[in-house]
């Protein structure tokens, strides 16, 4: 079987190639699928993938799809190692050169900024205050999902990667983000919200920026607001706010927020998905400003993915990630615009965020 | 006390219920295309949210069929729904404000704990105009001037354009107290 990998705990990765496969059918709710996986195999390792759209498809009817998927998919994992990334790394074999991919954005750079300019029209309008706007790349590829996981491993900081063989398409996953993390009764998430170049001073340009501050400020509060429906009992805590977040290829600020509670992974992805840093403010409007200007649909991209046991789990916001169907890569990039958002800055941005990638974007106009 | 909170379909709705849980035995959340003429509670909150008060004309004729002893607080969006009420203007607020702090500027002393706090903004419209013979101003905030707390002086109805459920907003359990002895008097 192809290898699974997912990230674990403490830079330790999940690695299994013995699994059995569960896919959401189209007509089956997600909610549904998930709680019959936990009843039958609740205390067995699990890893879960779910697309952006899972809940809110309605919205999204009309949009073009970049590939046939699953709502959602589940591998029960029958054997697994845990490994450390080295050893990881050493397990898949290597290429003799690092792999290059001349990736083309499926947007134009005046379409884009032109998006950017109706986000803050409808901003001052009062409709929304924050959204996240983005496009897919796409590149050919001929290399195996492991060669592409390998290449891009250590140029993608962050510590919640992954390689699923789902049954439409392999994942690679580089996330940074954490979406949801429950372990007994806490559970938390890490928004992250504001970026910079690596080579910029992070205290002065990103924590001294009133702009990056309100964009991370109004996300926690939304996600206070989505923890605060899961329970009545018990009310949501900001545990630290603005914290530097260091990738490599660029630094971001994140924020935590955690709360108390015995619902299951069904009850609590019904009131929190999808992610609102990867949404917008308000979230039900912001959901329909997506639909109306993003052409495709997200599918894996912004959804989410990770391992689920018992009562705990931890699951990424599913950024930095790549996508392989066939001999197709796709890859997306996105940022949150607000209204002191510069539609020139905002391109900027969503090249930065392509990370190794951008050494070949930046030469296209 | 009794609470339904009127939710515009908003992302802070629950925080509003969270902060107000203290001094409800029960908070009832309807979203605003399931208000229902009957329904009632000791204090009717209205949540912020998107677009206008006049996007929202069946929630301005609920506020206006009821009693004029019921207790209403508004926020942000609210606040502006009561104020467009009695004849206020709203406007666009250039630049809009969302996820920034201003401090407020207390003109009631009996508000006087809360000068100089610190509180949430999100709002790209605001209160142009009000009514002063309707409305007495509690607070303005001290960066802009721009309304921030308004009391009716004849009807049981107060709002906040700042966001006193948000995490941003300094000392949230004294705006609560504000509200609740604003409400017993």
């Amino acid at each position: 079987m192809k290898p699974l990998i997912c990230f674990y705990q403490d830079d330790q990765y999940i690695y299994s190639d013995n699994y059995a496969i569960h896919t959401c059918k189209a007509d089956q709710n997600v909610s549904d699928f998930l709680n019959l996986i936990e009843a039958s195999f609740k205390k067995e390792l699990k890893v879960v993938q779910i697309n952006f759209e899972y809940n809110t498809n309605e919205l999204f009817l009309d949009k073009k799809e970049l590939y046939a998927a699953d709502k959602a998919t589940i591998f029960i994992i029958n054997q697994h190692e845990i490994f450390t990334a080295k050893q990881l790394i050493n397990k898949i074999p290597s290429t003799m050169n690092p792999l290059t991919h001349q990736f083309k954005i499926l947007e134009e750079k005046e379409s884009f900024k032109h998006k950017v300019e109706i986000i803050k029209k409808e901003i001052s309008a009062g409709r929304i205050y924050q959204v996240n706007l983005t496009a897919p790349l796409v590149s050919e590829t001929n290399y195996t999902p492991e060669k592409i996981f390998k290449n891009y491993f250590e140029k993608f900081g962050g510590s919640y990667k992954a390689l699923l063989p789902l049954p439409s398409c392999d994942l690679i996953s580089f996330s940074p983000e954490l979406f949801l993390k429950k372990q007994q009764r806490k559970l938390k998430t890490q928004p992250i919200k504001g970026s910079l170049p690596i080579n910029s001073d992070f205290a002065k340009d990103l924590l001294e920026n009133n702009k990056e501050e309100a964009e991370l400020s109004m996300i926690v509060d939304l996600l206070r607001n989505d923890f605060n429906r899961i329970e009545t009992e018990f009310s949501s805590k900001v545990s630290f706010h603005r914290e530097a977040l260091q990738l490599g290829y660029i630094q971001h600020t994140y924020s935590e927020i955690e709360i108390e509670t015995d619902k299951s992974l069904a009850q609590i992805l019904e009131v929190t998905f999808p992610g609102g840093s990867i949404s917008g403010c308000p979230k039900t409007e912001s959901l329909e400003v997506i639909a109306e200007l993003e052409t495709y649909k997200r599918q894996a991209y912004t959804g989410t993915l990770g391992w689920w046991k018992d009562n705990n789990f931890s699951l990424n916001l599913t950024i930095r990630t790549f996508i392989k169907v066939k001999n197709q890569l796709f890859y997306h990039s996105g940022c949150g615009i607000v209204y002191d958002s510069d539609p020139e800055k905002e391109w900027n941005e969503f090249i930065l965020k392509t990370g190794h990638l951008s050494q070949t974007l930046n030469t296209q106009k | 006390m009794t609470a339904l909170l009127i939710d515009h379909d908003d992302s802070f709705t629950y925080n509003l219920q969270h902060w107000l849980a203290p001094a409800c035995t029960e908070i009832t959340i309807v979203n605003h295309r399931d208000l229902q003429k009957n329904m009632f509670a000791n204090l009717v909150v209205l949540s912020p949210g998107p677009k206008n008060p006049s996007d929202y004309p069946h929630v301005l004729d609920f506020i206006n069929n009821l009693s004029p002893r019921a207790a209403v607080y508004g926020v942000c969006l609210g606040l502006q729904m009561l104020v467009s009420l009695s004849g206020g203007k709203i406007a666009p607020y250039t630049p809009p404000l969302h996820g920034k702090k201003s401090k407020l500027e207390i003109k009631n002393n009996f508000y006087s704990s809360l000068q100089n706090s610190k509180v949430a903004r999100y709002h790209s419209l605001y209160c142009a105009e009000y009514n002063e013979k309707q409305f007495e101003i509690i607070a303005s905030a001290q960066e802009d001037k721009i309304p921030m707390w308004l009391k009716h002086r004849e009807k049981k109805w107060m709002g906040v354009q700042f966001h006193p459920e948000s995490f941003l907003t300094q000392r949230p359990e004294l705006h609560l107290k504000a509200l609740t002895d604003w409400l017993s008097t």
